[in-house]
């Protein structure tokens, strides 16, 4: 369990740290990475340790705590999608796709400013 | 009818759902007729609520403390009326507005966002809440990035991973209370929270006020705001500005008990309420475009709302209550009449634009009570909700807010004026003339601005229901209370 919390944390920071930067996909990655940490910490403040929580396999044996599972396979989920949009959005910045899309599409831009998105 | 209550999310995501299947002009009336039916549905129930008791509904027939529990009590009833009647009108504004702005999936997008914000109202446990949070924020991404331009994902890029960040601290905050708790129902949770150690408690307590803060753009977590709501189209900044703070605000109401248990944490809340308003107003006042004005504007409101809950008692929570009514209201219906400068006049930018009470007198009269309203002037809905939030602070002790309170509402006032001179007043020949050919016209934000009116008319009645909302809201039922 100690061991958990501290990858929680490890995990918290390395995910903090890419979030300051200002390219939008570093941040997208340190943002999943959080997400990741939070969803351990669900697991973390579950109350029961068990075998998985099947009521027609283990009718005897202790069962774990399914509630934080419901919501950790919920908050897995929309992580999932929300980080998938926030990459297309990062996609869209990026210089090779300014070069490859349509020219109505496209606005002048100035190198220094590309794959830049403060965060 | 208390087992249609969950129709009231579902109704919107049916809706949302069928619309993207049809065509741009289908599908917009399908947003118009689905959002009417909303309204309809939560007047329908508001009225059940109003003059008898709550709904509980536990869904898919799960003990109340295990499955989840969807409640309408006087605040979230009245609430959903308000946001589902704001939809109708942006959804009304944004159908004949310009077209080259717009998300494909635009009605759509608004009608998840409606479904999101009315789970947030009606749900009973702090998981689905978060769930409501990221439905209506991932509808809001799409909504504010719009085709895909550079500019719109650059103006929406903060406000992502501001709101991604927040959903994290969210889901760790819902994890410590569960471990600590052992439910995730809000009853349950505000039952036995005097249970919890005092440092937990303390933690728990300013991570989730950190978390509504951001949704509520509180200081000093606010700055993700000014700079999302300009960026994006006026339609979409209009229903922005109705709905998402808000959802922070409510946040805020409902957790209450978690975080004003008596050790400090009501006092940060006061300071927090005062720093927003006086920010909020004075960012205002340095800007020279109307929907600029107005973004910040959001922010000094949501202070007055936050002023009413750090005040301890009913009176307080109520004026909260009604202030956050009237906000609603007047605050779409100002960004409502900045689509309709828009349509005039090509642009909201102060420096171009003049001359607008002659050209369009109905716009300007419109603007006139809603922009009053806001700044809190007799008789409008303004003042009846800022007076009820003075004379509360007033009765608890908190005068030095109560003359923040007072002095933020007379800089609102002037810088109503500054869009009044700039916008309507000036000389007319700055006009930038470039009227498209189809419009959405006054009539979204004129009815708008006849509800802020019948707030102020109705401010009695109004009054007392936000008195309900409050006793239900200080007093909530205890867990045993809830039919299983």
């Amino acid at each position: 369990m100690i061991l958990l919390i501290v990858a929680i944390g490890v995990v918290v920071a390395a995910g903090t740290y890419l979030l300051t930067d200002r390219s939008l996909s570093r941040s997208v990655i340190g943002l999943s990475l959080i997400g990741h940490a939070t969803v351990l910490g669900l697991l973390v403040g579950s109350r029961d340790l068990g075998l998985a929580p099947i009521v027609a396999a283990t009718a005897a044996a202790p069962v774990a705590d399914p509630l934080p599972q419901a919501l950790a396979l919920t908050a897995i989920v929309i992580s999932f999608s929300v980080t998938v949009f926030v990459l297309a959005m990062a996609a869209r910045l990026s210089p090779l796709e300014v070069a490859a899309s349509s020219p109505e599409d496209v606005e002048p831009v100035a190198p220094a400013e590309l794959g830049e998105v403060a965060a | 009818m208390t087992s249609v209550l969950s129709l009231l999310v579902v109704l919107p995501l049916l809706g949302a759902a069928l619309s993207i299947m049809l065509g741009r002009r289908a599908a917009h009336a399908l947003g118009v007729v689905t959002s009417l039916a909303t309204l309809g549905l939560a007047t329908l129930l508001a009225a059940e609520v109003l003059s008898g008791s709550r709904i509980d509904v536990v869904m898919g027939g799960w003990a109340a403390d295990v499955g989840i529990l969807l409640r309408l009590d006087p605040l979230s009833a009245v609430l959903a009326v308000v946001v589902s009647a704001v939809v109708l009108a942006v959804l009304v504004a944004s159908g004949r507005h310009g077209d080259e702005e717009r998300v494909t999936a635009g009605p759509a997008l608004h009608l998840v966002l409606l479904a999101g914000v009315l789970l947030a109202f009606v749900t009973g446990d702090l998981f689905t809440l978060f769930v409501a949070f990221e439905l209506t924020l991932m509808a809001s991404y799409v909504l504010l990035v719009g085709p895909g331009r550079r500019s719109g994902i650059l103006a929406a890029g903060p406000y992502v991973v501001t709101n991604l960040l927040a959903g994290a601290l969210f889901l760790l905050a819902i994890g410590a209370i569960y471990a600590t708790i052992g439910s995730v129902n809000l009853d349950v949770i505000t039952a036995r929270w005097p249970e919890v150690p005092g440092p937990l408690a303390a933690a728990i307590a300013v991570l989730l006020l950190v978390v509504f803060g951001v949704k509520a753009a509180a200081f000093p977590v606010f700055a993700w705001l000014p700079r999302a709501y300009p960026g994006a189209p006026t339609v979409v900044a209009a229903l922005f500005s109705g709905l998402l703070t808000k959802v922070g605000v409510y946040a805020l109401m409902r957790t209450r008990p978690i975080f004003l248990s008596g050790d400090g944490t009501d006092g940060v809340l006061l300071v927090v309420a005062c720093a927003t308003m006086v920010v909020g107003v004075l960012g205002a006042l340095g800007q020279r475009d109307v929907r600029h004005i107005l973004s910040f504007h959001i922010v000094s409101q949501v202070g007055y709302m936050l002023l009413g809950l750090a005040l301890l008692d009913l009176a307080g929570v109520a004026g909260a209550v009604l202030y956050l009514v009237h906000h609603i209201i007047v605050k779409t219906g100002l960004f409502l009449v900045g689509v309709r400068i828009e349509e005039i006049a090509g642009s909201t930018d102060l420096e171009r634009l003049g001359g607008l009470a002659r050209r369009s007198p109905a716009t300007a009269a419109v603007f006139a009570v809603l922009a009053l309203s806001l700044a809190g002037l007799p008789p409008t809905s303004g003042f009846v909700a800022k007076f009820a939030l003075i004379q509360a602070s007033f009765g608890a002790g908190q005068q030095a807010a109560a003359i923040v309170a007072i002095g933020v509402g007379l800089l609102t006032l002037l810088s109503m004026l500054k869009i009044w001179m700039g916008a309507f007043w000036s000389s007319p020949d700055r006009t930038v003339s470039s009227i498209s050919a189809r419009q959405a016209g006054i009539g979204p934000a004129a009815s708008m601005a006849a509800a802020a009116v019948a707030v102020a008319a109705f401010s009695g009645p109004l009054y007392g229901v936000a008195t309900d909302a409050a006793t239900a809201l200080l007093d909530p039922p205890t867990p045993q209370e809830v039919p299983s």
